[in-house]
């Protein structure tokens, strides 16, 4: 009994521990912003204006209902994230818009102050004292360029350790390094990765690789040829076993058979041959003979393939002239 | 009044709907292409299992339509887009060679493995033909599923195009079903040009009785090396040498009589007649579509090369009495089993004593094994 209340304990703690790290808000970052929109997303109600966009690092659902957004650090709780809505609840490693037109009697997810002049922005917990992320907007920024993060959540104004990220090193990487992580963006994508340099297909990596096909060609064909090459031999070694053990078998039969016929004088067999195949050969000439070898009757033995036509129109699964495609008639 | 004007705005309404309204050109085309497939088909017995349904299913598929209906097969939720997600996301070739295994003897090639090479030899025209379309321009993954219309084998050429282009899928799955019935015609003079007549008479030894243990034996040893060696050519192998088993196993007669016959025959026709209704006037009549049939036909001529050619090497190599006659070389594409007939049809005008075809079966089912792992090649390559 105590060793089930231990365990349910440990179970508790464990889902509570997980939930509570799914709903962390330091999980939180601003991802990207765009001060200037004059050609880019509308809004739901068909206006452009600038936006901030947060994301989700954690493998977790995070709730940022409650959440302060400012751009000034003497005034953090200046707009706060509605409460009463499910689309507050960012599922894990992905994005949350809100759209900086000073307008927030249009609906839930409008700030009330526009991004126009803006140097800072800060992201404060629901507390609004705790410090979740800030970004540093840079000045002169063009219209329809967005400000954020390279890679999405990752980066930051503070020195960071950049030895960590070792797995990915680019060209890139150094320019992160410099920057802090932070970048101009080009091509703003509210509410989906930052990520928009073109990923190279396998296609496109095989036709600056090899443009003629010839490494293709050289690669599969002998790749085909050793497939084939190993059934080849495998089969090979299999037949001539399946050959030996044949031969022993028959031998075997015959040893016992001939012992007799030698023993005894008598014999209604002199020439030693098989009387089944005696039989066969019998039965052969007498079918031949009296007429009775007719197009319904065909072999069903194995390696004999035959042209007889299978009349039994009624019986279409079942017969050859369904199931195998005709000659075409040319 | 207002009645009269509402039913004259009805009337305008449903002519904008019909088929007359929104007919095109190459809507009519494509009609009339469906209708000399059904010709070829009925009259002259080119693939009738197959060009029937897919001739059909040209006429359904370029019937004009009013967009946003939910009747075309592009059009997301429509029933034959519903079906056509067999042929997109390729599920339906895997069923088919499910059935081909488990109507498929490997006998001869069992008896002679030898062939085994034969068959993989005259894979060279899907290799061929990939360089081909990259030269005219294609991506290498279209080029890739070009390229698999050498290997002779419709099930194999749309699960192919359907991974790597599916925009092609139409035009690829066609010219190979239509080179496939062809096979007759274009194999004949390349074999009589490459063999020479003392090369044709070459009567090859009987292949032996093949034990049941050996069948058994071989789609599980088959499927083993060829997997390994090969992962991305699971869907088809595994289902090949699957319903191999199935037949030769003893065992499960039933299966194997369901995935040869009533299977078989329902996805023939859900494939045929989808791949039919992919052939939209819009998404067809292309100069892409030309430039595809011209690579087919070319890949089919090099793998028949190909196939002929490495039995007249292999033979520099085998012993007097042991030699393969070179008319089975051609049967190393895949068209089971049309192109081991054109052996054994060709071998017989010039020795009607000598029977090929079960010899030619070998190579014939051995480029059904060699197809799948090309294709699998390819589309670990480019996929």
């Amino acid at each position: 009994m105590k060793k089930f209340y231990s365990i349910f304990i440990l179970a508790s703690l464990l889902l509570l521990s997980s939930e509570a790290f799914s709903q962390s808000p330091v999980d939180i970052r601003i991802n990207e912003v765009l001060v200037s929109n004059e050609n880019g997303v509308a809004n739901e109600t068909g206006e452009r204006c600038g936006w901030v966009e947060l994301f989700n690092t954690a493998y977790g659902m995070v709730d940022v209902a409650g959440f302060y957004i400012t751009d000034d650090k003497a005034n953090p709780t200046k707009y706060m994230i509605p409460k009463g809505n499910v689309k507050t609840q960012v599922p894990l490693r992905q994005f949350f818009v809100l759209y900086a037109d000073g307008q927030p009697q249009k609906g839930v997810f409008h700030m009330n102050f526009t991004l126009e002049g803006v140097k800072d922005l800060y992201l404060y917990a629901t507390d609004g004292k705790t410090l979740l992320d800030e970004i540093h907007i840079p000045a002169g920024l063009a219209a329809d360029q967005s400000f954020g993060r390279y890679y999405d959540g990752e980066g930051t104004h503070e020195p960071i350790n950049w030895s960590k990220m070792s797995a990915r090193k680019s060209s890139v990487d150094k320019k992160i390094a410099a920057d802090g992580g932070f970048s101009i963006l080009n091509h703003p994508t509210p509410g989906s990765t930052n990520i928009t340099s073109k990923i190279e297909t396998k296609s496109e990596k095989m036709k600056d690789m090899d443009p003629y096909g010839g490494i293709l060609a050289i690669t599969a064909m002998s790749t085909v040829f050793i497939c084939l090459i190993v059934l080849y031999l495998c089969f090979r070694s299999i037949g001539k076993r399946a050959i030996r053990k044949a031969e022993a078998e028959k031998a075997a039969k015959a040893a016992p058979k001939a012992a007799p016929v030698k023993a005894s004088s008598i014999s209604a067999n002199p020439s030693n041959v098989d009387e089944e195949i005696l039989v066969a050969i019998a039965a052969a000439c007498h079918m031949y003979q009296s007429g009775t070898i007719d197009s319904s009757i065909h072999d069903v033995e194995s390696n004999v393939i035959t042209f007889n036509k299978d009349l039994l129109k009624n019986s279409p699964w079942g017969s050859r002239s369904f199931t195998l495609k005709q000659d075409p008639r040319i | 009044m207002i009645l009269e004007s509402n039913l004259v705005a009805n009337l305008k309404q449903f002519i904008q709907y019909t088929g007359f309204a929104n007919a095109t050109f190459g809507h009519i085309v494509m009609i009339l292409i469906g209708l000399v497939f059904i010709y070829l088909a009925i009259k002259k017995d080119w693939e009738p299992l197959l060009l029937i349904p897919i001739g059909f299913g040209m006429i359904i598929g370029n019937i004009p339509l009013f967009p946003g209906m939910q009747v075309g097969i592009y059009e997301d939720g429509s029933v034959l887009n519903i079906l056509y997600q067999g042929v997109k996301r390729g599920f339906y070739p895997p069923l088919i060679f499910l059935g081909i295994g488990a109507m498929t003897d490997f006998s001869a090639l069992i008896s002679n493995p030898k062939l085994l090479l034969v068959g993989a030899a005259a894979q060279f025209g899907i290799f061929a033909a990939y360089a081909g379309a990259l030269a005219l321009g294609f991506t290498p993954a279209e080029a890739g599923a070009i390229g698999i219309i050498g290997g002779a084998d419709g099930p194999t050429a749309i699960f192919l195009s359907g991974k790597l282009a599916p925009d092609l899928i139409g035009a690829i799955s066609v010219s190979a079903y239509s080179y496939m019935a062809l096979v007759p015609v274009i194999q004949p003079p390349i074999m009589r040009l490459l063999t020479t007549k003392k090369e044709r008479l070459i009567r090859m030894p009987s292949p032996r009785a093949v034990s049941q243990q050996e069948k058994i034996v071989f789609p599980i040893v088959g499927f083993l090396i060829t997997a390994f060696i090969v992962p991305s050519g699971i869907p088809l192998l595994g289902m090949l040498f699957f319903g191999n088993l199935l037949k030769e196993s003893g065992v499960t007669r039933r299966l194997a009589e369901t995935a040869r016959g009533p299977l078989n025959d329902i996805v023939v026709i859900l494939i045929g007649i989808t791949v039919g209704c992919s052939t939209q006037a819009d998404k067809f009549l292309q100069g892409s579509s030309i430039l595809i049939f011209a690579l087919g036909a070319a890949s089919f001529v090099v793998a028949t090369f190909a196939g002929v050619l490495f039995c007249k090497i292999l033979n520099l190599f085998l012993k007097e009495g042991k030699k393969l006659n070179p008319l089975i070389g051609n049967a190393g594409v895949s068209a089971v089993p049309d192109s081991a007939r054109v052996s054994h049809v060709q071998g017989q005008k010039y020795d009607p004593s000598n029977f090929l075809l079960m010899h030619a079966m070998g190579p014939n089912v051995a480029g059904v094994i060699g197809s799948a792992v090309a294709a699998g090649i390819l589309l670990g390559f480019l996929g």
